[in-house]
């Protein structure tokens, strides 16, 4: 077949056109030289197709993998005419009206360029982080708006809408924001205040403002004061320093569990170390440690049963230190080890008299019905074993005596003076005449007198253990005073102590008198009891025995108007 | 000559808020869209009035640019870069 | 010139290690401080020194975020950007310790924390800046040998080219190789490929792969039209391979970046919060 072949150009509006007449069998178009219309371009195929010329008209088919469009349609063969366009890769042919004995006329134009390499490079690739979506302006600002609003704007909102405490309980529970009070939390609350944990606003009453002393005594009211109250004209400089120091400068929260009880020495020292030349009159030596530096103890000692009168002395002092309970009593007479009859003959131990109070701190008090009347009778009478006079009130035992033998006097009548047996009347009789009266209360008296004489005798009755007060009358008895606790601004635990023998501190079983001082001094505590940061000794800091806020001296601070 | 680079915005409005182009940017389209058709001489005269020495020694981060003297740099490439 | 020094001085090493010295000097006096005071219970952010430390630990993380706008300020002559990129880095790594103390070691849940912990990120991201800075450059000249990212591309591209015209007398697989090798030339791309280096798809090792099996049956004509397309391909992979090795070594020196600022304007609000919030609940 002849076709006409026209390669078309474009520049601009300008057209070139390149015709050529081809003669072959059959018009193939492909990459490779060897075809009949050559289409130079690496996405076309080697041969990419063929125009036939048949009976029916002009077909085109399409070989190896290239793909044929014709009018827009992918087609493998078919047949075209003119005006149909025949897409092969870059390339667009268009069938137009042969001329006179020409089989096929066809324009091809090359209608896809491949463009600059370089320009289609660069903007195919992404060199850079920057062009990549990445943005730190945008990751910044995120985190922040984010951040600000979750730790600032939301907490202060949070506090806000918590308001003041609504109560004025001394229990505070519930209401409050758990996320406030962890994301604000600066530190482990301790123990005891956990329950209002969530509602921060139970201590921090206002933002900006520090814990005021009223939030603490909304519970805390009556916390006793660490030296006696005094009223306003005789304050001293201790007492303006209390006054003017927060709760909070010496308890502080939010540092662990343990962290509110102050037990570090140094707080206490700070003070304790000058307040002999600062407070002299407060007469409190110098302690500057423990046990480096703590003065020996003083014990409180009665120095006037009397007038009831204690006295503080040095354990150390030159002056030997005597109690003066106005009884007289031996402790070694009492543990003898062959026992005593009314106890089944075992020798005495220290339980058997001082008996410990319910909470094991301290003992009961020494009473004559708990201790004594055991074994320490109150006979009067060595014919009546069984009557005893009633003991503390020593005018009463005169009257309750006479008072005794008048009334067997008036039952039963006087006795004749040689016998020794109460004679004993029938009921019905009458009492005897008044002449007998007179004989009746001689006898009284005699009995009574008797009988006193036994009581308050020296080696039997009650001046065998009591001091006589000759100065009120023959039978009556010093008052006695004694002490349950002998060291006063401490705070022994005998419970805590319990493994330990009694006589390994106290030297009662080398005790006679009641004068004899039996507590021990620093020197026995110091054998296990170290400094604070002590490795071979229990680890002592001054609040294991003394107490700081004592309710013996009154509040603390005047209870505070409590908020509604 | 260079084409005058369109008014730039302040430091702090690029840095926060992205408002305009950022140091070293004057290249981007978008700066050179804006760019005024009149141009004007550019050449370096190694910030003679400006007191510290040449700024762009100076505002280099990690102390790469350096300035050398004409006779300096041939005793540098004598010695092999040192 | 007035007195530059004419020689590199790394800001590692800038004015005899001046920075270093004087970081080491506020570390040290730092230590010194939290070991003098013991307050009770436990040394704490709200003691004298406690607050202290604070605060100067909050001048220098606004001083530190002040570089940002410093280095780009051109014209500024408070002092060369050297001196200040050196400052930045050692003050930053005293920070950590005058921060450290600030805490007492106390830790928790909470905002506090938070701003230690992104103060902490802060720095290690920095850290890795300095180690990338001194790291990379190095490894980039290395691997450019002279020529930088525009000759490589331009080079590529006349490459490109060459194929294109190579390819012509080459059967019609082989082309189509060779198409793709030229149309999809991949560089770069998105932040995980530029790091990585991963370029699962590159068309140009596919079409070497695949011509390998097509030159073994290969007519002695198109042998040689394939040889010629072959050399080309290697020349346009070894040319890709450094350009993305370069791609991946920038990258490197900059992705450390988008960590470091982001999550210091979260410190910045951290810090915020946390000064406001200790004295809002005193």
């Amino acid at each position: 077949m002849q076709a006409e072949v026209t390669f078309l150009t474009r520049r601009g509006t300008a057209v070139m056109r390149r015709p050529h007449t081809i003669t072959a069998e059959s018009v193939r178009f492909g990459r490779g030289t060897d075809n009949e219309v050559p289409l130079a371009d690496i996405r076309v195929g080697l041969t990419a197709a063929a125009l036939h010329q048949r009976a029916d008209g002009l077909f085109i088919e399409r070989l190896g993998d290239s793909l044929l469009h014709v009018n827009g349609e992918t087609t493998d063969a078919r047949l075209v005419g003119p005006g149909d366009e025949i897409r092969i890769g870059p390339y667009k042919i268009v069938l137009s009206e042969p001329p006179q004995g020409i089989g096929a006329a066809l324009s091809v134009e090359f209608v896809q360029p491949l463009g600059d390499s370089l320009q289609r490079l660069m903007t195919g690739s992404r060199i850079g982080l920057d062009q990549t979506g990445l943005s730190k302006r945008r990751a910044s600002w995120v985190l922040f708006v984010v951040l600000t609003i979750v730790g600032l704007g939301v907490p202060i909102a949070l506090y806000s809408v918590e308001g003041p405490v609504k109560q004025s309980t001394s229990s505070p529970a519930g209401g409050g924001s758990t996320f406030l009070s962890i994301v604000w939390n600066p530190g482990q609350l301790s123990n005891p205040h956990r329950y209002f944990a969530r509602h921060c606003a139970t201590c921090h009453r206002a933002a900006f403002a520090r814990v005021e002393d009223s939030a603490c005594l909304t519970c805390h009211s009556g916390i006793g004061n660490h030296i006696q109250s005094a009223t306003e004209g005789d304050a001293g400089p201790v007492h303006r320093h209390l006054q003017a120091t927060r709760c909070a400068e010496c308890h502080k929260e939010h540092r662990g569990l343990q962290s509110l009880v102050i037990r570090e020495g140094a707080l206490c020292v700070g003070c304790h170390r000058s307040l002999a030349e600062t407070v002299p009159k407060a007469e409190i030596r110098e302690v500057r440690g423990f046990p480096g530096g703590h003065p020996q103890f003083r014990v409180t000692l009665v120095s006037d049963a009397v007038k009831k009168n204690v006295e503080r002395v040095d354990l150390g002092s030159d002056s030997k230190p005597a109690d003066r309970p106005n009884l007289v009593f031996s402790h070694v007479a009492h543990l003898v080890p062959e026992g005593f009859p009314a106890l089944g003959y075992k020798p005495m131990v220290c339980s058997d008299c001082h008996v410990p109070e319910p909470s094991g701190q301290g003992f009961l008090a020494i009473t004559y019905k708990g201790q004594c009347q055991r074994c320490h009778t109150l006979k009067f009478d060595a014919k009546l074993p069984w009557e005893e006079v009633p003991h503390g009130d020593d005018a009463r035992v005169q009257t309750d005596v006479e008072g005794f033998y008048a009334s067997a006097a008036l039952e039963h009548g006087v006795p004749p003076p040689s016998s020794t047996e109460i004679e004993r009347r029938l009921p019905g009789i009458n009492p005897a005449p008044p002449s007998e009266a007179l004989g009746r209360r001689a006898w009284v008296r005699e009995q009574t007198a008797r009988a006193l004489g036994i009581v308050f005798d020296e080696k039997r009755g009650c001046f065998y253990c009591h001091i006589p007060d000759r100065a009120s009358g023959p039978f009556r008895v010093a008052p006695v005073m004694m002490l349950t606790r002998f060291l006063a601004p401490a705070r022994f635990d005998h419970a805590k102590h319990a493994p330990i023998e009694c006589g390994d501190c106290h030297g009662a079983r080398h005790s006679e008198a009641s004068s004899d001082i039996l507590i021990p001094g620093i020197e026995r505590c110091v054998t296990c009891h170290g400094a604070e940061t002590a490795s071979f000794n229990v680890q002592s800091t001054c609040t294991l025995c003394h107490v700081f806020h004592r309710q013996e001296f009154g509040q603390m601070r005047q209870v505070m108007a409590v908020e509604k | 000559m260079a084409a005058t680079p369109p008014e730039k915005p302040g430091l702090l409005s690029w840095l926060l808020f992205g408002m305009g182009y950022g140091p070293g940017e004057d290249k981007s389209p978008e700066a050179i869209a804006r760019r005024t058709g009149s141009k004007h001489a550019v050449k370096c005269d190694m910030c003679k009035d400006i007191d510290g020495g040449p700024a762009c020694v100076r505002a280099c981060p990690t102390g790469a640019a350096i300035r050398v003297a004409p006779e300096q740099f041939i005793n540098v490439m004598r010695q092999g870069g040192r | 010139m007035r007195g530059r020094r004419s020689r590199h001085e790394s800001f590692l090493i800038y004015a005899r290690f001046r920075y270093l010295k004087i970081a080491c000097a506020a570390a040290v006096v730092s230590i010194v401080l939290y070991l003098v005071d013991s307050p009770y219970p436990s040394r704490y952010g709200g003691s004298w020194v406690g607050y202290t430390l604070g605060s100067a630990g909050a001048f220098l993380i606004l001083w530190l975020m002040w570089f940002g706008y410093r280095k780009r300020s051109y014209l500024k002559n408070q002092g060369n950007l050297v001196a200040w990129l050196s400052a930045h880095v050692y003050l930053g790594l005293s920070l950590l310790v005058i921060a450290t103390l600030h805490t007492g070691f106390h830790f928790g849940w909470n905002i506090h924390t938070l701003a230690y912990g992104l103060m902490c990120l802060v720095i290690a991201s920095g850290g890795f800046g300095v180690f990338s800075y001194v790291r990379y450059p190095r490894l980039m000249t290395g691997n450019r040998l002279g020529i930088g990212m525009p000759e490589m591309l331009s080079r590529i591209a006349s490459l490109n080219d060459q194929l294109r015209t190579a390819a012509m007398n080459v059967d019609d697989r082989t082309a189509r190789l060779v198409e793709r090798a030229v149309e999809t030339t991949l560089l770069g791309g998105s932040f995980w490929r530029q790091l990585s280096v991963y370029y699962p798809n590159c068309a140009t090792a596919a079409a070497l792969a695949g011509i390998s099996e097509i030159q073994a049956n290969a007519t002695p004509e198109l042998a040689m039209a394939m040889r010629q397309v072959r050399v080309l391909l290697e020349d346009q992979g070894q040319l890709l391979t450094r350009a993305r090795q370069d791609i991946q070594y920038k990258a490197m020196m900059d992705i450390w970046l988008y960590f470091h600022v982001p999550l210091s304007f979260a410190l910045l609000a951290a810090l915020l919060a946390h000064v406001i919030a200790v004295f809002y609940l005193w």
